[in-house]
Formats: C-alpha cells, sequence, structure tokens
C-alpha cells in the first residue's frame, strides 16, 4: 500500500510521486491512474490544475479500495481539486474499476459525463461535487455512497446509479433532462432537492428489488414547477421502506408510489404542503404535517428552517428536519 | 445577479434578462443543424446583444450573446442518444428487428467572441450501446 502525490503546479509524471513537492510529485492525476494498486491512496494538491481526461485502469478491492483525496496545503484540510477537461470526453472514466473511493473532487465541464464507469460498484465519494458537466454529473453501477456531495447544473441527470445508492448529506439542483436524481434502490438521508424544470423528477427510484428503502429527513422542493414529482418510486417487491421525515413542498405530485409498495416500512411524518397531489398509492401515511415549511429564504435557497416551523420537534426519528 | 436556476426546459424568449448569471444551468438538449454539417447552440436572448456574465454556467448547446463573459462554464456543442447505425437482426429465422446504436456526438466547445469551435474540428464518438 503505497501513499503518492499529485501537484499540477510543480510536479512531473517522470519523478516517483512518493512525496510532495517538485522533484517528488507527479503532474497529472492520469500518472496516479495509470500507476496505482489496491490499496493505495493518492493526495491531489488541490492549488494544481488539472484539465485532463482520466481514465481508470485498476480497481481496488475490498478492504483494500483506492483512495483519491483532494487537499490544498495538509492532507486532511478538505482542499477541493477540480478536474475540468480540455477535450471530449469525461472528467473520470472507466470500466469497471471497483472499490475507488474520493474525497474532496469537482468533477466539471466534460462533454459527457462528469465521472462515467457503468459497470463499477462499490464506490463512495465525500465531499465532491458533480456540476456542469455535458450529459450527467455522475453514472455508475451498484452500491454508491455519496456523503456531502453536491450535483447542479447538468444537462441531463445529476446523478443516475442502480441498486444500493445511498446519499447523505447532498444537494440537488438546476440539473435539466430528467431530474436531479435516478437510483434503481438505495437511501437518501438529510439531502436538499430544488431547482426542477417541468416535468422532472426530483429523485425518482426505478426498480427497487426486494431491498429496503429508506428516505429520510430530505427537503424538497419544487417551486411550483409544473407536473413535477419529488419522490417516485416506480419499483416492485420493496422490502422494509421508510419515507419519514421529509419536507416534501410545492410540487404537482409529492409522494408517488406508482403501486402501493412499500412492503413492511413506514410511511408518514412528512411535512407535505402546496402540492398539487401530496400522495398517490400510499396507504398507511401517519402523522403528517400540512402547514408551510416556514424555510428561512427559499428566494435564495436558504432552506434551513424558521423558529416557527412544523417540521421542528413533529419528527419520528429525530425531533426536526 | 440570477444564481442557481434551471431553464433548461424554459424557451430562450422568457429567460429573465440581467447581466450576471451564477450556476445557471441553460443546456439545450441538441444543437442546431444549420447546415454544411455545421451544429450550433441556441441563441440566448434572441434579439438582444448585451454582454452579459456567465460564471460556472452550464451553457451546453448554447450560444450567450457576443461579447459575454463566461467563466468556468461549460460550452460544449453535443448530441446525445443520436442513432449511428441500425442493424437488422432476424429472429428465430422468421421476424426482421431493427437495432439501433445510439452514441455521444461531442463537435466542440463553441468559442461567442470568434463565432466558432474551439478544440475538436471533428465530432467525437461515445457509443452508448
Amino acid at each position: 500500500m503505497t501513499t503518492y502525490y499529485v501537484d499540477g503546479a510543480v510536479g512531473s509524471d517522470s519523478n516517483a510521486g512518493t512525496s510532495e513537492g517538485a522533484g517528488n510529485a507527479w503532474l497529472t492525476i492520469g500518472k496516479g491512474a495509470s500507476t496505482v494498486a489496491a490499496g493505495d491512496t493518492v493526495n491531489v494538491k488541490a492549488t494544481g490544475n488539472y484539465v485532463e481526461n482520466v481514465t481508470l485502469v485498476t480497481p481496488g478491492a475490498i478492504g483494500t479500495p483506492i483512495l483519491w483525496q483532494g487537499y490544498t496545503s495538509t492532507v486532511g484540510d478538505e482542499g477541493v481539486v477540480t478536474i475540468a477537461p480540455s477535450v471530449a470526453g469525461y472528467c473520470v472514466t472507466g470500466s469497471g474499476e471497483f472499490f475507488q473511493v474520493w474525497r474532496n473532487f469537482r468533477f466539471t465541464g466534460a462533454s459527457n459525463a462528469g465521472y462515467f464507469d457503468s459497470s463499477a460498484d462499490n464506490l463512495t465519494f465525500d465531499n465532491c461535487e458533480f456540476d456542469t458537466n455535458g450529459t450527467k454529473g455522475f453514472q455508475s453501477d451498484n452500491n454508491v455512497g455519496f456523503l456531502r456531495c453536491s450535483f447542479h447544473g447538468n444537462t441531463t441527470v445529476g446523478a443516475e446509479a442502480d441498486d444500493g445508492t445511498m446519499f447523505y448529506a447532498c444537494v440537488f439542483y438546476a440539473n435539466g433532462g430528467n431530474g436531479n436524481a435516478h437510483i434503481e434502490s438505495g437511501q437518501a438521508i438529510k439531502c436538499l432537492f430544488y431547482g426542477l424544470a417541468a416535468g422532472d423528477d426530483q429523485l425518482q427510484v426505478n426498480d427497487l428489488q426486494a431491498r429496503p428503502t429508506l428516505y429520510v429527513m430530505n427537503t424538497f422542493d419544487g417551486e411550483n414547477a409544473a407536473t413535477t414529482t419529488a419522490l417516485d418510486i416506480n419499483g416492485v417487491n420493496a422490502v422494509q421502506s421508510y419515507i419519514v421525515d421529509n419536507i416534501i413542498y410545492d410540487h404537482a405530485s409529492g409522494i408517488d408510489l406508482e403501486k402501493d409498495n412499500l412492503g413492511s416500512g413506514q410511511i408518514g411524518w412528512n411535512l407535505l404542503n402546496s402540492n398539487t397531489t401530496d400522495e398517490t398509492n400510499v396507504t398507511g401515511s401517519i402523522n403528517n404535517q400540512t402547514t408551510a415549511p416556514a424555510f428561512t429564504n427559499e428566494g435564495t435557497d436558504d432552506y434551513t428552517l424558521g423558529a416557527t416551523s412544523d417540521a421542528i420537534d413533529n419528527g419520528l426519528v429525530n425531533p426536526g428536519t | 445577479m440570477i444564481s442557481k436556476k434551471n431553464f433548461t426546459k424554459t424557451p430562450v424568449a422568457e429567460i429573465p434578462a440581467d447581466t450576471d448569471y451564477f450556476q445557471c444551468n441553460f443546456a439545450r438538449p441538441a444543437p442546431i443543424d444549420v447546415g454544411a454539417g455545421v451544429m450550433r447552440g441556441t441563441r440566448l436572448f434572441p434579439g438582444d446583444d448585451t454582454p452579459r456574465n456567465f460564471t460556472r454556467c452550464n451553457l451546453v448547446n448554447c450560444e450567450p450573446p457576443p461579447g459575454s463573459t463566461l467563466v468556468e462554464c461549460s460550452t460544449w456543442i453535443v448530441e446525445d442518444n443520436v442513432v449511428t447505425s441500425t442493424d437488422r437482426v432476424r429472429v428465430n429465422g422468421g421476424r426482421n428487428l431493427l437495432i439501433d446504436h445510439h452514441s455521444h456526438l461531442t463537435h466542440g466547445r463553441f468559442n461567442p467572441d470568434t463565432e466558432s469551435y474551439d478544440d475538436e474540428p471533428a465530432p467525437v464518438v461515445a457509443v452508448i450501446d
């Protein structure tokens, strides 16, 4: 397990890459992609300029993922590295490069998707931004986790992934084409969805299979755009699914289960306000609030809650949302 | 300033006029074929040549007014889900099926000052199925 360093300002790809600074660090992230083995770490200095299309060729493995980590001056300071390709393609792509962990990266300005590996499972992204890409912000396969990530301004979907996708404390806005996020099953916890165009879905779940799902403590603002749906679940055979403690505001359709298919889970304790239809194909929904959410300033995208909001201290999982 | 707004399905004539746009999405699903193999973006603010400032905006398949300032914006001219070939498949020796193969075509980045493309002199094709 080797730790490497990339410095787009002073590095060189002919260096060994095993320490920081001129004469030691690599110049490009691509050099790292062509060198790393499972279990390696690549620390990338955010002060560099990374105008490149990175192609991954090596997967990590269970217990030995490949860690890509941005930093500004000290590893761990959360400096964000921007990857913005100058030629057509993706910011980062691969062909089934499993078990990659990306921390503190921005994937932006690609003519195609920002991060694309349609056959990769077990990817993790922490404090990453996927924005302003020519198609999707992100696309891959199963068991992908996003922590503190932002998806915005992509031409089509912000994020598209398959089974077992998890979004925690993520923000989605102004993604065009089809909506903010499409997954097959998974979880969204403490996320914020807004900025839809008419006819799009904030979070579309297309093929639940027999997996538990969890949508808890999220805020969905439809901004009165026509025919939008906050949470659109199309699949079958779900088990132990929970949709609780969410704020779902100002949509044409709030929660649309397509089929009443949430298995043995629970739906309720949501704040449902200003939706043309709050719930479709939902049975057993209980303890919902119906007053306005009292955002601090929706006009400036400040979705913190005013002190009078009924979303505070009326939840199931935790007081407030 | 207008920030974090989604204009992807807003007719260009109805996009609110301002001088500064931040993290807005103006992308159009496809470019306009103006003939002779040239694909251009949809003109934003048609009939109004006032230069504007765009920062971290998605201008895919768009043309901002001439002289506009673009900072960290995406200006690619792309076509998604383009049928680039079709196979005819015979099923069980009987019925014929046509299978379309789709691709993603990138024509280049549009330069609003020169009204021409930077990078990519020829379309770059990425097969997606």
